[in-house]
């Protein structure tokens, strides 16, 4: 679950650069519109939860949404407040269930993966021309993971990221 | 890339205006013009590189003109960006419809602004890279000259949009029509792809690599997918077989021995990956027909992510839609003064938890 295409393209050729093959995916992605697409992912995130739990040890659930001004602690809150209010059982310690919040935004990794130091709480690192052309950030994140070492200083919020992956090798 | 088609008097199209985008997905209601867009980018091609003459049934025959208007001529433009470079195209049509025939009124190419081809009422004006004048000549109305024209040393300019045209592949799959044997290879494949095999010939002998990336691709796309390869049938006929795994033995199948839904998976990303990295600019009408569910996703997350300079999609299913109508939908909107004109989707409120799909499933989107 993603809240844009920049998102999906990003997470996507992660996974694939890790192994993934391409029936491996099913992409829920917020749709273009007004309102915010953040929302929208948490929102729907509780009733994919309740899909996940019906295929167990099967499947593995991404949810993806930039941290904006609320960060990774914030957005965690965020999910586990949407499920409560859905009177879904919040996400377990044992649940392949990933919560990714690139902080401000996605590009604010995209950044240090150019080889800036970023500050999380700049709302203004630039989008990339086309989705697509994450392909050669993906590529550098997935050498840094490969050797379990971020560049220092790393953005908080994808030291966590790379912590919530750690738990889907973990578990799997 | 075509960055933009505009088309005046053609069926149902008039005074239309169609920016397209590396990706594209054209959507409306029945009757707006999304396959008559298909069809002008056909035939321009077929008459720009096959050189079939203006009234030939694949081209623009009289029948084509809108029949809400007494207007005899019809005007079709492109304008491609090629290598940084703007090359605008223009096609005028005089239509006789009481003998039902049709002429070249004017067909004329330039670059960023400078002439490189004009035929004005049968009279041609070749001209060179640097815009200077070079042969005039007069020629036959009825089809176009400028597919014609030789490639030089001084006309790479006009070579180089013929070569674009010449890539450009208009398809709407129709599994029924594919043919398993192949007696000669073919660089063209059909509309409906019903020469699939004879393409894919082409492309063992001219770009086996290709080959060898669709049977990696298709490993991951058919179950027990083992190989896809030609056998001799005869002389010169090759048989397109596709080897599968099975619980206890391996087993061959001729391709049409696969389900329609199979071969149509086997053709989609054969398009994909056949053209990656040759410079096609692909139109694919309906790409979802007979294709499970499932199986539409991960070949719209392959088209998004393989290096195809140009891909425009026409499809009402919902896979379709809510992948990529939301950043590179366009919607073909029927006007009431009965114009059809192009828009961005009318965005749905989020709050609603509404998909794209769902908003034109109700016809909000317009």
């Amino acid at each position: 679950m993603c809240e844009d295409t920049q998102h999906e393209a990003f997470a996507r050729r992660f996974l694939k650069g890790m192994g993934w093959t391409l029936r491996d995916f099913r992409v829920e992605k917020a749709p273009q519109g007004r309102g915010s697409g953040e929302q929208y992912v948490r929102e729907r995130f509780p009733r994919e939860l309740s899909g996940f739990r019906t295929r167990p040890g099967r499947v593995v659930l991404i949810a993806m949404i930039d941290g904006d001004n609320r960060g990774v602690a914030g957005r965690l809150q965020d999910f586990d407040d949407a499920c409560r209010g859905q009177g879904v059982p919040v996400r377990g310690a044992e649940e392949n269930v990933l919560l990714l919040a690139p902080t401000w935004k996605i590009e604010t990794w995209l950044a240090y993966l150019d080889g800036e130091d970023v500050d999380e709480s700049r709302p203004d690192y630039p989008r990339l021309a086309r989705e697509g052309e994450c392909q050669r950030h993906v590529e550098v994140l997935a050498r840094m993971c490969r050797d379990r070492a971020l560049r220092a200083p790393a953005p908080p919020a994808l030291v966590a990221a790379c912590g919530e992956y750690e738990r889907l090798r973990r578990l799997s | 890339m075509l960055q933009r088609l505009y088309v005046d008097n053609y069926k149902c199209l008039v005074n239309f205006e169609l920016p397209l985008e590396n990706r594209s997905l054209l959507l409306g209601v029945n009757g707006v013009g999304k396959t008559a867009v298909f069809e002008i980018v056909s035939a321009l091609r077929r008459i720009l590189v096959d050189g079939v003459r203006i009234t030939h049934e694949d081209a623009f025959p009289t029948s084509t003109l809108t029949r809400w208007q007494a207007r005899d001529l019809q005007v079709f433009e492109y304008r491609a960006l090629l290598d940084e470079t703007v090359f605008d195209y223009r096609l005028e049509v005089e239509h006789d419809p009481s003998s039902q025939s049709a002429r070249i009124l004017l067909e004329r190419l330039t670059c960023a602004g400078g002439p490189l081809f004009e035929c004005r009422l049968g009279e041609v004006q070749l001209y060179r890279d640097d815009h200077s004048e070079g042969p005039k000549f007069k020629v036959d109305r009825s089809e176009s000259t400028l597919g014609r024209v030789a490639a030089g040393d001084d006309n790479r300019l006009l070579t180089r949009f013929l070569e674009f045209v010449r890539g450009i592949l208009v398809c709407g799959l129709e599994p029924t029509r594919f043919v398993t044997e192949s007696l000669k290879e073919s660089q063209v494949l059909e509309r409906q792809g019903g020469n699939f095999v004879d393409w894919y010939r082409h492309h063992v002998l001219e770009h086996m690599q290709l080959t060898v990336q669709l049977g990696r691709v298709l490993k991951d796309v058919l179950d027990g997918f083992r190989e896809i390869r030609l056998e001799r049938v005869g002389t010169e006929a090759r048989a397109l077989m596709v080897g599968f795994a099975g619980s206890n033995e391996d087993y061959t199948l001729r391709f049409d021995e696969l389900s329609d839904g199979q071969r149509a998976l086997v053709v989609l990303y054969g398009l994909l990956h056949l053209t990656n990295g040759q410079g096609h600019v692909l139109f694919l009408d309906e790409p979802d027909n007979y294709v499970a569910l499932a199986e539409i996703q991960p070949w719209l997350m392959e088209l998004s992510d393989l290096a195809l300079p140009q891909v425009v999609l026409c499809s009402h299913h919902p896979e379709l839609i809510d992948y990529l109508g939301g950043d590179r939908g366009l919607l073909l909107v029927r006007e009431t003064s009965g114009v059809v004109t192009v828009r961005r989707p009318d965005t749905v409120s989020l709050e609603s938890g509404l998909k794209l799909s769902d908003s034109v499933a109700r016809g909000w989107e317009r």
